[in-house]
């Protein structure tokens, strides 16, 4: 597994991020795994890491302080920007709440949670194809 | 001298009447007598005069020569005696009327010469009765003047010329017919030819004369052009003399002015061509028909309207064409017309070629006294489309009563041309408010202040903008009952050509049912809106935390957690859930409460 990568995990609920840290460890994702209550905090720590940093991130929508929206308006522009890559997860039924996402080159995917194992395999794949 | 003259001074004027001379009295064939001057007794008569006159010699005798004098007459014979007498002249002539012994009333020429007779002082007088020879005069006299009338009427003059001589020989006529001055014209070859119009110059070259050699006889017309520069027509007849030997010696020509005859024929030449472009060329039928219904003429402008060749119809009963419908009431409506009578006739049906009915309208004449017309004229038209399209009018005008009776809505029809308007009945039961005026103005009288200016502007000036066809305003109305109203008001406008608004028809709808129903949907949506907004993101949340902590306790390796760290975020899932549950219950059934 690439190292360079880190993971981002950004969600105000502690209990989704205990359940997506646990999955994406039994998937084989252990290190360089991060997690984040808000999309400012998401923001501080990517600010605070190497320009050249690579990012993916599983990004909630509803979240206080910065939501998921305002999370991606503040990071385009930023220099780690073009190495970020965003999946949506949220825990609206419907698909189209994470419509406006397309606008933003960065998002390439959305996942309704709970993650599943199926779900983690991806991750996986992605981040093997983005090392 | 036959009489010789005595002597003394009076008497010396006298000739006597004497001799041998006495014999020629006798034997004269005129009338001859001798009478005194002053007493008028007849002195010697001879044969011829009682011959001429009537009596015998003895009869004659006992005359004066008042007695053979018309009695009206004798004043001037007394007269012509006394200045006979004091005259210089022993001769005096003249023209009297005479009456001979039956009465009858004869002109006598008179030659009268003083003699010395018997003694006394007399007048030998020789008479011819010229009573044939003047009227014979009177005759020609009264010929010539009538011949000359009527060379003056018919505007003709003569002419003539050797054929070896350049000027011609004119009558008068002839220099009033060229508009020349006799006292300065002289008619040669040359100067005729300069008077004839340049155009038509070509008819006194050779080939002309040809023509009159090989006739003998030539008429033409032409133009000629006075002093004045004034154009004429004029007509000539030639006529070529000749000699023993056929040779010509000379032409003779006669002229008539005909210029008010071309002028009238070029007046009725233009009048036909507009009667043909009137007729033939024009949009209408016009024919002629006897009354019985035969076709005498019929235009040419049928043809493009009902498909028929006008030859196809001339000769034929027009009335056999009629729809079995019309034909009794047009054939008696024709035929009940009087000679110079018109109708219009209302409108039947005839066929075209292909034996569609066509609705013509026709007015008829009845021109049978007229002699060049001698039938009826019908001058028609075809008016198929124009009924069709009236008719249609007529369909479209009753729905839109009948739809404005009994569609139970506010609707109007504004004249804007007449500026009045007919309202419809559903504006009363709608509004409460009794629109018996049709002052168009008497509807923006119950729109809410706050409205008004605003409505009646937005009226104005969609009505004035060509390129508006319809409008919809909004605004508040105070009904009768004093409630407000929300209305819903559109105008469509009909303008004519120039794009000025001539006709409206107006829609008012009492939108406030409406939009307070609209409102109250609007609010559950809103809140259905908000229950599914609840769903996805509030109710799944927990519930989803739920699926994944089950899962997982499944699956198990929960590392630091135990399974009952585990079951409390479960439980404490469901508590959320329920909670969450509750509140959308609450809220729908707020939304759902019942309108007062």
């Amino acid at each position: 597994m690439n190292q360079k990568v880190k993971v981002l995990l950004i969600d105000d609920d502690p209990v989704v991020l205990f359940l997506h840290k646990t999955l994406l460890k039994k998937a084989g994702i252990i290190t360089n795994v991060h997690t984040l209550n808000n999309g400012r905090d998401a923001i501080e720590f990517m600010d605070s890491c190497e320009p050249e940093t690579a990012y993916y991130a599983l990004l909630d929508i509803n979240m206080p302080v910065m939501n998921g929206w305002e999370f991606l308006e503040a990071l385009q522009g930023r220099p780690y920007s073009e190495q970020t890559s965003i999946l949506l997860v949220s825990s609206a039924a419907e698909g189209r709440v994470v419509m406006p996402a397309v606008a933003y080159r960065q998002v390439i995917g959305y996942l309704s949670k709970p993650l599943t194992m199926e779900n983690c395999d991806r991750i996986v794949t992605d981040l093997a194809e983005k090392a | 001298m036959i009489f010789e003259s005595g002597p003394g001074e009076q008497q010396e004027r006298f000739i006597e009447f004497d001799g041998n001379y006495k014999v020629l009295f006798e034997l004269n064939p005129l009338p001859m007598w001798v009478y005194d001057i002053d007493t008028y007794q007849v002195l010697n008569v001879n044969e011829a005069a009682l011959r001429h006159y009537g009596y015998r010699k003895e009869e004659f005798l006992a005359l004066t020569i008042k007695d053979i004098r018309p009695p009206e007459h004798v004043a001037v014979l007394e007269q012509a005696i006394n200045k006979l007498k004091s005259a210089i002249e022993d001769f005096s002539t003249g023209i009297y009327k005479h009456r001979k012994k039956t009465g009858e009333i004869i002109d006598v020429q008179v030659w009268g010469s003083k003699i010395r007779y018997a003694g006394r002082n007399a007048e030998l007088i020789l008479a011819a009765d010229v009573t044939a020879t003047l009227a014979a005069q009177k005759e020609v006299a009264a010929a010539t003047k009538k011949l000359q009338d009527a060379q003056a009427i018919a505007k003709l003059g003569y002419w003539s010329r050797k054929m070896s001589e350049d000027i011609s020989d004119w009558s008068e006529k002839m220099y009033v017919i060229y508009g020349r001055d006799p006292g300065t014209f002289v008619p040669t070859y040359d100067n005729v030819r300069s008077c004839f119009h340049p155009d038509d110059r070509h008819l006194l070259d050779q080939q002309a004369f040809k023509i009159l050699a090989e006739k003998g006889i030539s008429d033409y017309e032409h133009r000629i052009v006075t002093e004045k520069g004034e154009i004429r027509w004029v007509f000539q007849r030639l006529h070529l003399e000749s000699d023993e030997n056929g040779e010509p010696v000379s032409i003779n020509g006669i002229i008539q002015d005909v210029t008010e005859r071309v002028r009238q024929q070029n007046l009725l030449r233009t009048s036909e061509k507009r009667f043909k472009a009137l007729a033939q060329e024009g949009a209408d039928l016009v024919g002629i028909m006897e009354p019985s219904g035969k076709c005498i003429f019929i235009a040419d402008s049928i043809l493009p309207v009902l498909g028929f060749h006008a030859d196809e119809l001339i000769g034929h009963n027009l009335l056999d064409y009629l729809h079995p419908e019309d034909k009794a009431r047009i054939a008696s409506t024709v035929q009940s017309l009087a000679p110079g009578e018109k109708v219009r006739i209302d409108p039947y049906r005839f066929p075209d070629v292909k034996g569609r009915w066509r609705w013509i309208s026709t007015v008829a004449t009845n021109l049978t006294h007229e002699e060049a017309v001698v039938g009826i004229v019908i001058n028609s038209t075809e008016i198929t489309d124009l009924l069709n399209q009236s008719n249609a009018l007529k369909t479209s005008n009753d729905r839109y009563k009948l739809l404005m009776k009994a569609a139970n809505q506010a609707i109007y029809d504004w004249d804007i041309v007449q500026e009045s308007v007919e309202w419809g009945e559903g504006l009363s039961d709608i509004f409460g408010h009794k629109f018996s005026s049709p002052d168009p103005s008497s509807w923006s009288n119950y729109i809410c202040a706050h409205d008004k200016e605003r409505a009646v502007q937005q009226v104005s000036m969609a009505r004035n903008d060509p390129g508006t066809e319809m409008i919809d305003l909004e605004y508040d109305y105070i009904k009768a009952d004093g409630s407000i109203a929300i209305v819903e008001h559109r105008v469509i406008f009909l303008r004519n050509e120039e794009g000025t608004a001539v006709r409206a028809i107006g829609h008012v709808k009492d939108a406030t049912a409406y939009r307070k129903n609209l409102q109250r949907i609007n609010k559950q949506n809103e809140t259905l809106t908000k229950i599914a907004w609840t769903q996805s993101h509030v109710v799944r949340a927990p519930l989803a935390r739920i699926m994944g902590l089950v899962s997982l306790l499944k699956e198990g390796g929960y590392e630091e957690l135990t399974q009952q760290d585990l079951l409390d975020y479960v439980h404490q899932s469901a508590c959320e859930l329920d909670k969450v549950i509750r509140e959308i219950v609450h809220t729908a059934e707020t939304t759902h409460e019942p309108e007062s």
